[in-house]
């Protein structure tokens, strides 16, 4: 059972974890190294 | 993961963004407030790289700024920010799943019901691939509670799931369930 849900959980977090960055991290991070 | 130690730790915030917001999600189980947590995350971890050891695990690092950003803004406003409609749940079910699997969408509506700190254990030990010494690290509580927190999440979610799914989950649950109860009885 273990298994079974630790695989699900997997499924969950890959599929959090694939979807696109937003812009406004990517701007941010550029903003701050600019500020550097 | 081999990366060149040339490569600035700031360079390669961006390579675990993803994992940051499938992190936050799981803890604020909602998009925005999801958001606002790693954009937190990425200014204090840029303004205190120095204090970043060279060559430890950088995700964990940015994980464990990530949940004590959360914790410590929830302290602060003290207020429980509870998806108790299941707002994380509802946005997933907007969009197919990878493999077309309603059974995954239950599952998420279940691990949104758990505690805090059973989604956090889980998801650091089950999803992310940490070990129980380095997410007992990140929360700063004991190898045994990350473990209880892990397991006791787990007995939850078998149990929300089998009043919810099918039989071919039943069959297995009931057994395991069982035999896991009368193993953890005492550490509860």
């Amino acid at each position: 059972m273990e298994k079974q849900i630790d695989e699900n959980l997997k499924r969950v977090y890959e599929q959090d974890a694939t979807d696109q960055i937003p812009d406004r991290f990517l701007e941010l991070l550029k903003k701050l190294k600019e500020q550097e | 993961m081999t990366r060149s130690p040339s490569i600035h730790p700031r360079d390669q915030l961006v390579d675990h963004l993803p994992a940051l917001r499938a992190f936050a999600l799981s803890l604020t189980r909602e998009g925005a407030s999801a958001d606002d947590l790693v954009q937190d995350t990425i200014v204090k971890a840029w303004t205190n790289m120095d204090k970043f050891q060279a060559g430890t695990n950088l995700r964990a690092w940015l994980f464990t700024i990530l949940r004590n950003t959360f914790y410590s803004s929830r302290r602060k406003t003290k207020r429980e920010v509870s998806d108790s409609d299941g707002i994380h749940a509802a946005r997933q079910a907007t969009r197919p799943d990878h493999d077309g699997r309603l059974a995954l969408r239950d599952f998420r509506v279940a691990f949104d019901k758990l505690p805090d700190e059973q989604r956090e254990a889980l998801i650091l030990v089950g999803a992310s691939g940490f070990s129980y010494e380095e997410a007992a690290d990140m929360t700063g509580v004991a190898v045994g509670t990350v473990k209880s927190r892990a397991n006791r999440g787990r007995r939850k979610l078998a149990e929300l799931l089998h009043l919810e799914q099918g039989e071919e989950l039943n069959m297995t649950d009931q057994a395991t369930l069982a035999v896991m109860a009368q193993n953890n009885y005492s550490s509860r």
